[in-house]
Protein backbone atom coordinates (compact mmCIF):
# COMPACT_ATOMS: atom_id res chain seq x y z
CA UNK A 1 0.00 0.00 0.00
CA UNK A 2 1.61 3.48 -1.07
CA UNK A 3 0.73 7.25 0.13
CA UNK A 4 0.16 9.68 -2.65
CA UNK A 5 0.78 13.35 -2.00
CA UNK A 6 -1.24 15.92 -4.10
CA UNK A 7 1.56 18.25 -5.12
CA UNK A 8 -1.18 21.10 -5.56
CA UNK A 9 -2.32 21.32 -1.92
CA UNK A 10 -0.22 18.67 0.27
CA UNK A 11 -3.37 16.49 0.73
CA UNK A 12 -2.15 13.17 1.12
CA UNK A 13 -4.39 10.18 -0.38
CA UNK A 14 -3.35 6.83 1.84
CA UNK A 15 -4.22 3.71 -0.27
CA UNK A 16 -4.85 1.79 3.24
CA UNK A 17 -6.88 4.11 4.57
CA UNK A 18 -8.59 5.10 1.38
CA UNK A 19 -11.78 7.66 1.94
CA UNK A 20 -14.76 6.10 3.65
CA UNK A 21 -16.82 9.09 3.62
CA UNK A 22 -16.65 9.89 -0.07
CA UNK A 23 -17.15 5.55 -0.93
CA UNK A 24 -13.56 4.63 -1.26
CA UNK A 25 -12.86 1.68 0.67
CA UNK A 26 -9.68 0.90 2.75
CA UNK A 27 -7.63 -1.01 0.19
CA UNK A 28 -8.06 0.98 -3.10
CA UNK A 29 -5.31 1.38 -5.35
CA UNK A 30 -4.85 5.36 -6.01
CA UNK A 31 -4.27 4.05 -10.05
CA UNK A 32 -7.98 2.11 -9.69
CA UNK A 33 -9.45 5.53 -9.14
CA UNK A 34 -11.82 7.09 -11.29
CA UNK A 35 -9.61 8.80 -14.25
CA UNK A 36 -11.64 12.05 -13.23
CA UNK A 37 -11.41 11.43 -9.24
CA UNK A 38 -9.88 15.14 -8.17
CA UNK A 39 -7.98 15.88 -5.11
CA UNK A 40 -11.01 16.05 -2.00
CA UNK A 41 -8.52 19.29 -0.91
CA UNK A 42 -7.47 21.03 -4.05
CA UNK A 43 -9.83 19.60 -7.10
CA UNK A 44 -6.47 19.04 -8.44
CA UNK A 45 -6.44 16.27 -11.02
CA UNK A 46 -4.98 12.88 -10.52
CA UNK A 47 -1.56 14.33 -12.44
CA UNK A 48 -1.12 16.33 -9.34
CA UNK A 49 -0.48 13.14 -7.36
CA UNK A 50 3.01 11.83 -7.27
CA UNK A 51 4.11 8.85 -4.51
CA UNK A 52 5.65 9.88 -1.65
CA UNK A 53 9.05 8.52 -1.05
CA UNK B 1 -33.58 39.36 -15.83
CA UNK B 2 -32.74 40.09 -19.11
CA UNK B 3 -33.57 37.22 -21.71
CA UNK B 4 -32.49 38.15 -25.22
CA UNK B 5 -33.05 36.02 -28.32
CA UNK B 6 -30.15 33.79 -27.78
CA UNK B 7 -30.94 33.27 -24.47
CA UNK B 8 -28.16 34.94 -23.14
CA UNK B 9 -28.87 36.23 -19.60
CA UNK B 10 -27.49 39.88 -19.01
CA UNK B 11 -26.64 42.13 -16.08
CA UNK B 12 -26.29 46.01 -15.58
CA UNK B 13 -24.93 48.01 -13.01
CA UNK B 14 -28.62 48.24 -11.75
CA UNK B 15 -28.28 44.26 -10.61
CA UNK B 16 -24.97 44.44 -9.66
CA UNK B 17 -21.71 47.65 -10.06
CA UNK B 18 -18.52 46.53 -7.86
CA UNK B 19 -17.83 50.13 -7.38
CA UNK B 20 -20.77 50.78 -5.83
CA UNK B 21 -20.57 51.83 -2.03
CA UNK B 22 -23.48 50.91 -1.13
CA UNK B 23 -22.49 47.23 -1.95
CA UNK B 24 -19.22 47.44 -0.82
CA UNK B 25 -20.78 48.59 2.40
CA UNK B 26 -23.36 45.73 2.26
CA UNK B 27 -23.08 43.45 -0.69
CA UNK B 28 -25.33 40.57 0.66
CA UNK B 29 -28.58 42.26 -1.25
CA UNK B 30 -26.45 41.98 -4.39
CA UNK B 31 -25.76 38.61 -3.55
CA UNK B 32 -29.43 37.18 -2.66
CA UNK B 33 -30.38 38.89 -6.40
CA UNK B 34 -27.04 37.26 -8.04
CA UNK B 35 -28.67 34.11 -6.55
CA UNK B 36 -32.28 34.40 -7.99
CA UNK B 37 -31.91 34.95 -11.39
CA UNK B 38 -27.70 35.27 -12.28
CA UNK B 39 -25.97 31.98 -11.70
CA UNK B 40 -24.09 33.06 -14.75
CA UNK B 41 -24.73 36.00 -16.56
CA UNK B 42 -23.06 38.40 -18.89
CA UNK B 43 -22.30 41.59 -17.74
CA UNK B 44 -22.43 44.86 -20.83
CA UNK B 45 -20.07 47.20 -19.04
CA UNK B 46 -17.47 44.69 -17.46
CA UNK B 47 -17.11 42.55 -20.52
CA UNK B 48 -17.38 39.95 -18.58
CA UNK B 49 -19.36 36.56 -17.81
CA UNK B 50 -19.90 36.45 -13.60
CA UNK B 51 -21.14 33.48 -12.26
CA UNK B 52 -22.26 33.47 -8.67
CA UNK B 53 -23.07 29.76 -8.28
CA UNK B 54 -21.12 28.35 -6.19
CA UNK B 55 -21.31 24.63 -8.07
CA UNK B 56 -20.84 26.43 -11.43
CA UNK B 57 -17.87 28.75 -10.09
CA UNK B 58 -16.05 25.31 -8.49
CA UNK B 59 -16.98 23.82 -11.99
CA UNK B 60 -15.53 26.56 -13.50
CA UNK B 61 -12.32 26.98 -11.80
CA UNK B 62 -11.72 23.05 -12.21
CA UNK B 63 -12.03 23.27 -16.27
CA UNK B 64 -8.81 23.85 -17.72
CA UNK B 65 -10.36 22.74 -20.94
CA UNK B 66 -12.44 25.49 -21.78
CA UNK B 67 -10.52 28.00 -19.24
CA UNK B 68 -7.24 29.46 -19.44
CA UNK B 69 -5.79 31.53 -16.60
CA UNK B 70 -3.69 33.21 -19.07
CA UNK B 71 -4.63 37.00 -19.39
CA UNK B 72 -3.09 36.98 -23.22
CA UNK B 73 -6.13 34.46 -23.70
CA UNK B 74 -8.56 37.05 -23.59
CA UNK B 75 -9.89 39.04 -26.57
CA UNK B 76 -8.85 42.45 -25.11
CA UNK B 77 -5.10 41.07 -23.71
CA UNK B 78 -2.82 44.03 -22.94
CA UNK B 79 -0.38 44.56 -25.83
CA UNK B 80 2.53 44.61 -23.32
CA UNK B 81 1.28 40.75 -22.00
CA UNK B 82 3.12 40.00 -25.57
CA UNK B 83 5.75 39.12 -27.24
CA UNK B 84 8.73 41.55 -26.70
CA UNK B 85 12.17 41.18 -28.07
CA UNK B 86 14.66 39.87 -25.67
CA UNK B 87 16.38 43.18 -25.33
CA UNK B 88 13.11 44.77 -23.96
CA UNK B 89 11.93 42.67 -21.98
CA UNK B 90 11.69 43.97 -17.64
CA UNK B 91 12.07 42.30 -14.53
CA UNK B 92 8.15 41.86 -14.93
CA UNK B 93 8.40 40.10 -18.18
CA UNK B 94 11.13 37.71 -17.69
CA UNK B 95 8.64 36.78 -14.44
CA UNK B 96 5.51 36.70 -16.44
CA UNK B 97 7.28 33.70 -18.80
CA UNK B 98 7.83 31.77 -16.19
CA UNK B 99 4.78 32.48 -14.37
CA UNK B 100 2.14 30.01 -13.22
CA UNK B 101 -0.05 31.70 -14.42
CA UNK B 102 1.19 31.50 -17.98
CA UNK B 103 2.98 28.53 -18.16
CA UNK B 104 1.96 25.38 -20.20
CA UNK B 105 -0.21 22.71 -18.15
CA UNK B 106 3.30 20.46 -18.24
CA UNK B 107 5.40 22.84 -16.83
CA UNK B 108 2.87 23.83 -14.69
CA UNK B 109 3.25 20.16 -13.01
CA UNK B 110 6.44 20.65 -13.40
CA UNK B 111 6.99 23.96 -11.14
CA UNK B 112 4.73 22.77 -8.48
CA UNK B 113 6.58 19.59 -8.06
CA UNK B 114 9.87 21.17 -7.67
CA UNK B 115 8.20 23.86 -5.39
CA UNK B 116 6.24 21.23 -3.02
CA UNK B 117 9.34 20.92 -0.57
CA UNK B 118 9.49 24.54 -0.44
CA UNK B 119 5.86 24.53 0.98
CA UNK B 120 6.12 21.27 3.28
CA UNK B 121 4.76 21.20 6.97
CA UNK B 122 9.12 21.35 8.37
CA UNK B 123 9.76 24.44 6.32
CA UNK B 124 6.33 25.62 7.09
CA UNK B 125 6.72 24.78 10.85
CA UNK B 126 10.15 26.93 10.72
CA UNK B 127 8.40 29.67 9.17
CA UNK B 128 5.68 29.75 12.13
CA UNK B 129 8.30 30.61 14.48
CA UNK B 130 9.77 33.94 12.55
CA UNK B 131 6.14 35.07 11.77
CA UNK B 132 4.97 34.53 15.74
CA UNK B 133 7.96 36.79 16.60
CA UNK B 134 6.24 39.41 14.15
CA UNK B 135 2.86 39.20 15.37
CA UNK B 136 4.27 39.21 18.81
CA UNK B 137 6.40 42.35 17.75
CA UNK B 138 2.91 44.10 16.20
CA UNK B 139 0.94 43.41 19.39
CA UNK B 140 3.83 44.52 21.67
CA UNK B 141 3.84 47.97 19.64
CA UNK B 142 -0.08 47.95 20.68
CA UNK B 143 0.96 47.62 23.83
CA UNK B 144 -1.06 48.81 26.39
CA UNK B 145 -3.92 50.94 24.32
CA UNK B 146 -7.44 51.46 24.85
CA UNK B 147 -7.92 51.70 21.45
CA UNK B 148 -6.93 49.57 18.03
CA UNK B 149 -7.49 50.09 14.78
CA UNK B 150 -7.48 46.65 12.91
CA UNK B 151 -6.73 48.36 9.40
CA UNK B 152 -3.21 49.89 10.07
CA UNK B 153 -2.06 47.89 13.58
CA UNK B 154 -2.75 44.68 12.62
CA UNK B 155 -4.12 43.76 8.88
CA UNK B 156 -1.54 46.09 6.78
CA UNK B 157 1.05 45.14 9.12
CA UNK B 158 1.68 41.48 9.21
CA UNK B 159 0.86 40.16 5.86
CA UNK B 160 3.93 41.02 3.58
CA UNK B 161 6.10 40.67 6.15
CA UNK B 162 5.22 37.42 7.19
CA UNK B 163 5.92 36.58 3.18
CA UNK B 164 9.40 38.32 3.72
CA UNK B 165 10.38 36.34 6.53
CA UNK B 166 9.02 33.04 4.66
CA UNK B 167 11.28 33.69 1.64
CA UNK B 168 13.98 34.98 3.97
CA UNK B 169 14.37 38.47 2.54
CA UNK B 170 17.08 40.30 4.85
CA UNK B 171 15.72 43.09 6.57
CA UNK B 172 17.19 46.00 5.16
CA UNK B 173 15.49 45.23 1.68
CA UNK B 174 11.62 44.56 3.36
CA UNK B 175 10.39 47.58 1.88
CA UNK B 176 11.50 46.80 -1.62
CA UNK B 177 9.83 43.61 -0.95
CA UNK B 178 6.86 45.35 0.61
CA UNK B 179 6.78 47.75 -2.90
CA UNK B 180 6.58 44.75 -4.56
CA UNK B 181 3.99 42.92 -2.72
CA UNK B 182 1.59 46.17 -3.13
CA UNK B 183 1.56 46.25 -6.57
CA UNK B 184 2.15 43.00 -8.11
CA UNK B 185 -1.57 42.42 -8.20
CA UNK B 186 -2.02 45.53 -9.48
CA UNK B 187 0.17 44.88 -12.60
CA UNK B 188 -1.54 41.44 -13.49
CA UNK B 189 -5.13 42.80 -13.03
CA UNK B 190 -7.35 43.12 -15.76
CA UNK B 191 -9.60 45.86 -14.11
CA UNK B 192 -7.33 48.48 -14.54
CA UNK B 193 -6.54 50.65 -17.21
CA UNK B 194 -3.23 50.35 -19.63
CA UNK B 195 -1.65 53.50 -17.74
CA UNK B 196 -2.59 52.23 -14.18
CA UNK B 197 -1.40 48.84 -15.39
CA UNK B 198 1.90 50.46 -16.91
CA UNK B 199 2.44 52.56 -13.54
CA UNK B 200 1.68 49.17 -11.22
CA UNK B 201 4.60 47.45 -13.35
CA UNK B 202 7.27 50.01 -12.79
CA UNK B 203 6.59 49.88 -8.74
CA UNK B 204 8.18 46.33 -8.82
CA UNK B 205 11.29 46.07 -10.88
CA UNK B 206 13.50 47.20 -7.83
CA UNK B 207 11.89 44.61 -6.19
CA UNK B 208 12.52 42.14 -8.75
CA UNK B 209 16.55 43.19 -9.05
CA UNK B 210 16.58 42.80 -5.25
CA UNK B 211 15.04 38.83 -5.27
CA UNK B 212 17.38 37.73 -8.64
CA UNK B 213 20.48 39.49 -6.99
CA UNK B 214 19.35 37.14 -3.57
CA UNK B 215 18.76 33.92 -5.42
CA UNK B 216 22.40 34.48 -7.01
CA UNK B 217 23.75 34.88 -3.46
CA UNK B 218 21.76 31.30 -2.67
CA UNK B 219 23.09 29.74 -5.69
CA UNK B 220 26.83 30.69 -4.66
CA UNK B 221 26.10 28.81 -1.60
CA UNK B 222 28.02 26.10 -0.38
CA UNK B 223 24.84 24.88 1.71
CA UNK B 224 21.64 27.21 1.05
CA UNK B 225 20.06 25.36 3.80
CA UNK B 226 16.81 23.98 4.31
CA UNK B 227 14.54 27.18 4.22
CA UNK B 228 12.07 28.34 2.16
CA UNK B 229 14.55 29.40 -0.85
CA UNK B 230 17.34 26.84 -0.01
CA UNK B 231 15.02 24.57 -0.55
CA UNK B 232 13.42 25.93 -3.99
CA UNK B 233 17.36 26.38 -5.01
CA UNK B 234 18.11 22.48 -4.24
CA UNK B 235 14.53 21.50 -5.86
CA UNK B 236 15.82 18.78 -8.49
CA UNK B 237 13.38 16.20 -10.30
CA UNK B 238 15.48 13.97 -12.37
CA UNK B 239 17.73 16.06 -14.14
CA UNK B 240 15.70 18.95 -13.80
CA UNK B 241 15.73 21.83 -11.76
CA UNK B 242 14.05 25.49 -10.80
CA UNK B 243 15.54 28.53 -13.13
CA UNK B 244 16.27 31.84 -11.07
CA UNK B 245 12.94 32.97 -12.84
CA UNK B 246 11.23 29.78 -11.97
CA UNK B 247 12.15 30.61 -8.18
CA UNK B 248 10.88 34.60 -8.91
CA UNK B 249 7.90 33.68 -10.64
CA UNK B 250 6.95 31.18 -7.67
CA UNK B 251 7.73 34.18 -4.70
CA UNK B 252 5.70 36.57 -6.72
CA UNK B 253 3.05 34.06 -6.91
CA UNK B 254 2.91 33.96 -3.24
CA UNK B 255 3.32 37.76 -3.31
CA UNK B 256 0.20 38.27 -5.00
CA UNK B 257 -1.92 35.51 -3.67
CA UNK B 258 -1.10 36.49 -0.20
CA UNK B 259 0.24 39.91 0.79
CA UNK B 260 -2.51 42.02 -0.07
CA UNK B 261 -5.60 39.75 -0.05
CA UNK B 262 -4.45 38.75 3.96
CA UNK B 263 -5.08 42.04 5.09
CA UNK B 264 -9.06 41.44 4.73
CA UNK B 265 -8.74 38.09 6.43
CA UNK B 266 -6.98 39.77 9.55
CA UNK B 267 -9.23 42.26 9.46
CA UNK B 268 -12.64 40.35 8.85
CA UNK B 269 -11.60 37.51 11.27
CA UNK B 270 -11.30 40.09 14.06
CA UNK B 271 -14.37 41.38 12.92
CA UNK B 272 -15.97 38.13 13.03
CA UNK B 273 -14.59 37.60 16.52
CA UNK B 274 -15.95 40.52 18.32
CA UNK B 275 -19.02 40.46 16.23
CA UNK B 276 -19.75 36.97 17.50
CA UNK B 277 -19.65 36.63 21.39
CA UNK B 278 -20.97 33.32 21.61
CA UNK B 279 -18.43 32.09 18.46
CA UNK B 280 -16.03 33.15 20.05
CA UNK B 281 -16.67 31.89 23.45
CA UNK B 282 -16.91 28.58 21.33
CA UNK B 283 -13.12 29.02 19.96
CA UNK B 284 -12.12 29.66 23.31
CA UNK B 285 -13.58 26.46 24.76
CA UNK B 286 -12.64 24.46 21.31
CA UNK B 287 -9.28 25.91 19.86
CA UNK B 288 -8.86 23.49 17.07
CA UNK B 289 -11.92 25.12 15.36
CA UNK B 290 -9.37 27.86 14.76
CA UNK B 291 -9.05 27.03 10.98
CA UNK B 292 -12.46 27.14 10.54
CA UNK B 293 -13.04 29.93 12.12
CA UNK B 294 -10.64 31.60 9.25
CA UNK B 295 -12.43 30.05 6.80
CA UNK B 296 -15.85 30.95 7.87
CA UNK B 297 -14.58 34.85 8.18
CA UNK B 298 -13.37 34.55 4.97
CA UNK B 299 -16.47 33.25 3.82
CA UNK B 300 -19.09 35.10 5.32
CA UNK B 301 -16.77 37.97 5.32
CA UNK B 302 -16.66 38.39 1.60
CA UNK B 303 -13.77 40.22 1.00
CA UNK B 304 -13.67 40.20 -2.98
CA UNK B 305 -15.98 42.44 -5.22
CA UNK B 306 -15.68 41.27 -8.47
CA UNK B 307 -14.21 37.64 -9.43
CA UNK B 308 -11.41 35.73 -10.20
CA UNK B 309 -10.16 35.57 -13.62
CA UNK B 310 -10.48 33.02 -16.76
CA UNK B 311 -10.48 33.27 -20.42
CA UNK B 312 -12.17 30.85 -22.67
CA UNK B 313 -10.43 28.78 -24.78
CA UNK B 314 -13.00 27.56 -27.17
CA UNK B 315 -16.54 28.67 -27.84
CA UNK B 316 -18.67 26.31 -24.69
CA UNK B 317 -21.85 26.39 -22.43
CA UNK B 318 -21.81 27.19 -18.45
CA UNK B 319 -25.22 26.89 -16.84
CA UNK B 320 -27.12 27.02 -20.14
CA UNK B 321 -25.28 30.16 -21.30
CA UNK B 322 -22.73 30.08 -24.54
CA UNK B 323 -19.61 31.39 -23.44
CA UNK B 324 -17.54 32.87 -26.80
CA UNK B 325 -13.65 32.26 -27.26
CA UNK B 326 -11.67 34.74 -25.78
CA UNK B 327 -14.30 36.22 -23.46
CA UNK B 328 -13.30 37.21 -19.85
CA UNK B 329 -15.12 34.21 -17.32
CA UNK B 330 -15.54 35.82 -13.58
CA UNK B 331 -15.82 32.83 -11.04
CA UNK B 332 -17.40 35.20 -8.41
CA UNK B 333 -16.28 33.15 -5.53
CA UNK B 334 -17.60 35.85 -2.97
CA UNK B 335 -21.01 35.49 -4.14
CA UNK B 336 -20.35 31.72 -4.81
CA UNK B 337 -19.16 31.35 -1.14
CA UNK B 338 -22.70 32.48 0.42
CA UNK B 339 -24.60 30.69 -2.56
CA UNK B 340 -27.69 29.12 -0.24
CA UNK B 341 -27.60 26.15 -2.35
CA UNK B 342 -24.05 25.35 -0.82
CA UNK B 343 -24.27 26.98 2.55
CA UNK B 344 -27.94 27.19 4.19
CA UNK B 345 -28.60 30.59 5.67
CA UNK B 346 -25.24 31.65 4.02
CA UNK B 347 -25.19 34.78 6.37
CA UNK B 348 -25.04 33.86 9.51
CA UNK B 349 -21.52 33.25 10.86
CA UNK B 350 -21.52 29.60 12.07
CA UNK B 351 -17.51 28.33 12.49
CA UNK B 352 -19.16 24.82 12.89
CA UNK B 353 -21.10 24.46 9.49
CA UNK B 354 -19.24 22.16 6.53
CA UNK B 355 -16.52 23.80 4.57
CA UNK B 356 -16.33 20.48 2.59
CA UNK B 357 -15.61 21.96 -1.09
CA UNK B 358 -15.14 25.00 -0.56
CA UNK B 359 -13.73 27.57 -3.01
CA UNK B 360 -12.18 29.71 -0.37
CA UNK B 361 -8.71 29.45 -2.01
CA UNK B 362 -9.35 28.49 -5.33
CA UNK B 363 -9.99 25.35 -7.03
CA UNK B 364 -8.19 23.03 -9.67
CA UNK B 365 -4.18 23.41 -10.68
CA UNK B 366 -4.46 27.22 -9.48
CA UNK B 367 -5.15 26.69 -6.00
CA UNK B 368 -3.85 29.13 -4.21
CA UNK B 369 -0.20 28.14 -3.51
CA UNK B 370 0.29 30.24 -0.46
CA UNK B 371 -2.83 29.05 1.32
CA UNK B 372 -0.80 27.53 4.10
CA UNK B 373 1.01 30.41 5.00
CA UNK B 374 -1.86 32.47 5.05
CA UNK B 375 -3.91 30.04 7.71
CA UNK B 376 -1.10 30.35 9.87
CA UNK B 377 -0.49 34.19 9.79
CA UNK B 378 -3.92 34.06 10.65
CA UNK B 379 -4.02 31.38 13.80
CA UNK B 380 -0.97 32.94 14.81
CA UNK B 381 -2.78 36.70 14.96
CA UNK B 382 -6.03 35.50 16.29
CA UNK B 383 -4.88 33.47 18.99
CA UNK B 384 -2.39 36.64 20.39
CA UNK B 385 -5.28 38.78 19.66
CA UNK B 386 -7.55 36.66 22.37
CA UNK B 387 -5.11 35.83 24.75
CA UNK B 388 -4.01 39.87 25.20
CA UNK B 389 -7.27 41.25 24.75
CA UNK B 390 -10.12 38.94 26.23
CA UNK B 391 -12.54 41.27 26.56
CA UNK B 392 -12.42 43.57 23.54
CA UNK B 393 -15.26 44.80 21.65
CA UNK B 394 -15.82 46.57 19.03
CA UNK B 395 -16.30 50.25 18.85
CA UNK B 396 -20.03 51.13 19.20
CA UNK B 397 -21.02 47.74 18.38
CA UNK B 398 -20.05 47.99 14.70
CA UNK B 399 -16.21 48.84 14.74
CA UNK B 400 -17.09 52.47 13.28
CA UNK B 401 -16.14 50.55 9.88
CA UNK B 402 -14.87 51.97 6.67
CA UNK B 403 -13.97 50.40 3.32
CA UNK B 404 -11.52 51.86 0.31
CA UNK B 405 -14.26 52.40 -2.19
CA UNK B 406 -11.49 52.16 -4.82
CA UNK B 407 -9.01 49.24 -4.25
CA UNK B 408 -9.33 47.36 -7.91
CA UNK B 409 -10.55 44.22 -6.33
CA UNK B 410 -11.01 43.89 -2.71
CA UNK B 411 -13.84 44.88 -0.30
CA UNK B 412 -11.16 46.51 1.72
CA UNK B 413 -11.71 47.61 5.42
CA UNK B 414 -9.77 50.47 6.38
CA UNK B 415 -11.23 51.26 9.63
CA UNK B 416 -12.25 49.11 12.03
CA UNK B 417 -11.70 49.92 15.40
CA UNK B 418 -11.88 47.83 18.70
CA UNK B 419 -12.10 48.99 22.56
CA UNK B 420 -9.31 46.37 24.34
CA UNK B 421 -10.91 46.90 27.48
CA UNK B 422 -7.75 46.33 29.60
CA UNK B 423 -7.91 49.08 31.84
Amino acid sequence: MKKWVCINCGYIYDEAVGIPDRGIAAGTRFEDLPLDWVCPECAGEKDYFEVMS
Amino acid sequence: MTATLSGRVTLDDSIFNPEDHAFIRDPYPTFRRLHAGYPVAWHDRLQAWFVSSHELAAAALRDTEHLSIRIDDWEYAPPNYGQKAESEKTGFDRMWEHSLWTIPRDKHIRLRRLAMPAFSRTVMEKIEVRIKDLVNKVFDDIGQADEIEAYSQIGRLIPAAAIARMVGIPRENEAVFEGLAWHMAEAQSPNLSQAERDAAMARVLPGFEMLEALVREYRAMKDPGDGFLGQLVKAQDGDARLSDWDIISLVSAVLVAGADTSIDLHTLALRALLGNPEQKALLREKPELGDAFLLESLRQGVPGKSGLHRYALSDFELGGQRIRKGQRVCPFYSAANVDPQQYPDPERFDMSRSHEGNILFGAGPHFCIGNMLARVQGLLMIREFMARFPDAELVDGTGDIDYDYHHHNARRITRLRIKTNIH
